[in-house]
């Protein structure tokens, strides 16, 4: 019997070990410099960045710094997976999570702008057998102000999620789900974070255009502003470039590190229009500089979408960096964290991607901006 | 047709396991006559039968200080608020140690699975036959002739796929009755 145990339990102590270098940095000079960026800024940002990457533990990161003229200063560092085959490089794809919030919150004014839809129509214009839901207006989702439930706080679905990793769920069958439980709160009377809420706005984008959500963004968005490595995956093919995302001691795994390879869609699929786009630091911060410069929407809908009610705005939240207003968005899908903010008095839009969870994004941001 | 190959897999291997328990009962008559509890039936959290599920046990060595048994049923699934129509088929080898009340139980069972999938091109849902293995680990208070049957442990839901293996930690637990 004591043989049987002490087998069963090396086999699980030897599945759990998976031992993990210290990286080494580059020299900070291999990056061009910009405006911003002097010669002395890249230094000083690149071991900030290669500070974080050790002290987390975290296996590749890539930031990108766009200043008010559009200038790209980009720096990787860290490996695209644990076994630190190949550097992480400004091209590699990365999961984005929430961010995506802000590409589907910018989809949906622009739906508006076009005429598809109304700010204040009721959603049960498109569901109107779910009687729950018969005050939700787009706004009410738009800024969390909806009151129905967060599909992520299901437990079930959470497990099942993680056991299997291909599982593909359907976007519809979830938001029945979640408008066939009771609202948590009157809509419009409190503010409270849920994914569903943009679940349903790429659900409902679908409806009123007549049109698949990948075309969506591909027709308004990614081809426009020509970002390279942005998509909605599934959705969209699966870039070749996209890597490997790791969570260090995840509750539901036995091993050290729970892989999310590039064909996990169990998770990318449960968050839909609200986590499932892939995307690098510089493709972000291209994005989030042409969305403030009202080069995707106008300025009308830049101002919905930047007033603030707390701190969420329309697929934007207020963030205070070091005494400043940053507008963005905070993303994290298991394996990967993700922000982009823009300041908008400097103009200046800083975009972090990460293929390790869990990691304080904001101390980074902190550090950075510090910097700057 | 795969999901009903693998199905088919499936049924074949529980009638067989069914039909072996049941030879295996005919001849096994001495051992019931000494009065031991060859039979259980249990209602199940997590474990082999991954969700809630109920379980049939069969005994088919019973020596004093430890037995050994096969067990099969039939499980809901993790997302069963969402999708009931996914089940599960545990089917397992168990091993009991201790001979009175308390024992330590240990077990490996095979688990296939439904799962009900989308496919976001056809925007249809299908549904995907899985197999998960479960070892488990777990004290268990059962009198050796039968009675109340109640069981605590451990568990790792297995699934190696196309994707990546999962060892998922899962609990195990029991209540039921032996015979």
């Amino acid at each position: 019997m004591k043989k049987i145990l002490s087998i069963l339990v090396l086999a699980i102590f030897l599945n759990a070990c998976e031992k993990f270098d210290v990286q080494v940095c580059p020299p900070a000079s291999t990056s061009s410099t910009t405006n911003l960026i002097t010669s002395e800024k890249a230094v000083q940002v690149s071991d900030v960045v290669c500070k974080s990457l050790n002290a987390n533990e975290l296996i590749g990161i890539q930031v990108s710094i766009r200043d008010s003229l559009n200038e790209d200063w980009s720096i990787s560092l860290g490996s695209i997976d644990l076994k630190q085959s190949r550097n992480m490089e400004n091209y590699h794809v990365l999961r984005v999570g929430s961010v995506t919030k802000i590409f589907t919150a910018t989809l949906i004014l622009k739906l508006i702008e076009e005429g598809y839809l109304q700010i204040d129509q009721k959603i049960s214009d498109f569901y109107p057998d779910q009687e729950n839901v018969r005050h939700v207006t787009v706004r009410d989702l738009l800024n969390h102000s909806s009151g129905i439930v967060d599909i992520f706080t299901i437990p079930s679905v959470f497990i099942s999620a993680s056991n299997f990793p291909d599982k593909r769920w359907n976007p519809n069958s979830l938001a029945a789900v979640c408008m066939g439980k009771k609202l948590d709160f009157a809509p419009s009377s409190k503010h409270d974070y849920s994914n569903t809420n943009y679940i349903l706005l790429g659900l409902i984008a679908e409806k009123a255009a007549g049109k698949k959500i990948d075309q969506l963004f591909v027709e308004y968005i990614t081809a426009p502003l020509n970002l390279a490595s942005t998509y909605l995956v599934p959705y969209m093919d699966t870039p070749s470039e996209l890597v490997n995302g790791y969570v260090h001691h995840f509750a539901l795994s036995l091993t050290e590190w729970y892989k999310v390879t590039p064909n996990n869609t169990a998770w990318s699929t449960l968050a839909y229009t609200a986590g499932a786009m892939t995307s690098n630091a510089g493709d972000l911060s291209a994005f989030t500089h042409h969305l403030f410069k009202g080069d995707i929407i106008t300025s009308e809908s830049l101002v919905l979408m930047t007033t603030f009610s707390g701190d969420k705005g329309l697929g934007l939240f207020e963030i205070a960096v070091n005494n400043k207003t940053y507008w963005g968005h905070e993303g994290e899908i298991t394996g990967f964290e993700a922000i982009t903010v823009y300041n908008p008095d400097s103009k200046i839009t800083i975009s972090i991607c990460c293929n390790t969870t869990p990691f304080d994004i904001y101390s980074l941001l902190n550090e950075i901006d510090a910097v700057l | 047709m795969r999901y009903y190959n693998v199905m088919n897999q499936c049924l074949a291997v529980l009638v067989g396991v069914l039909l072996t328990v049941s030879a295996h009962s005919q001849s096994s008559k001495k051992e019931d006559d000494t009065g031991n509890a060859n039979n259980a039936v249990y209602a199940s959290l997590g474990g082999p039968s991954i969700y809630l599920s109920a379980i049939y046990e069969r005994h088919m060595l019973i020596k004093p200080n430890y037995s050994l048994g096969v067990k099969g049923g039939v499980g809901s699934s993790f997302s069963a608020v969402l999708f009931p129509e996914e089940l599960s088929f545990p089917i397992g080898i168990f091993f009991l140690y201790g001979s009175k009340k308390g024992h330590l139980d240990m077990s490996l069972s095979a688990v296939p699975y439904i799962l009900q999938q989308y496919d976001n091109v056809r925007e249809r849902s299908y549904k995907e036959a899985r197999l998960l293995y479960v070892p488990s680990l777990a004290y268990r208070y059962q009198k050796r002739t039968g009675g109340f049957i109640g069981r605590a442990g451990i568990s790792s839901v297995i699934n190696r796929n196309r994707v990546s293996t999962t060892w998922t930690p899962w609990i195990d637990l029991s209540l039921g009755w032996a015979f």
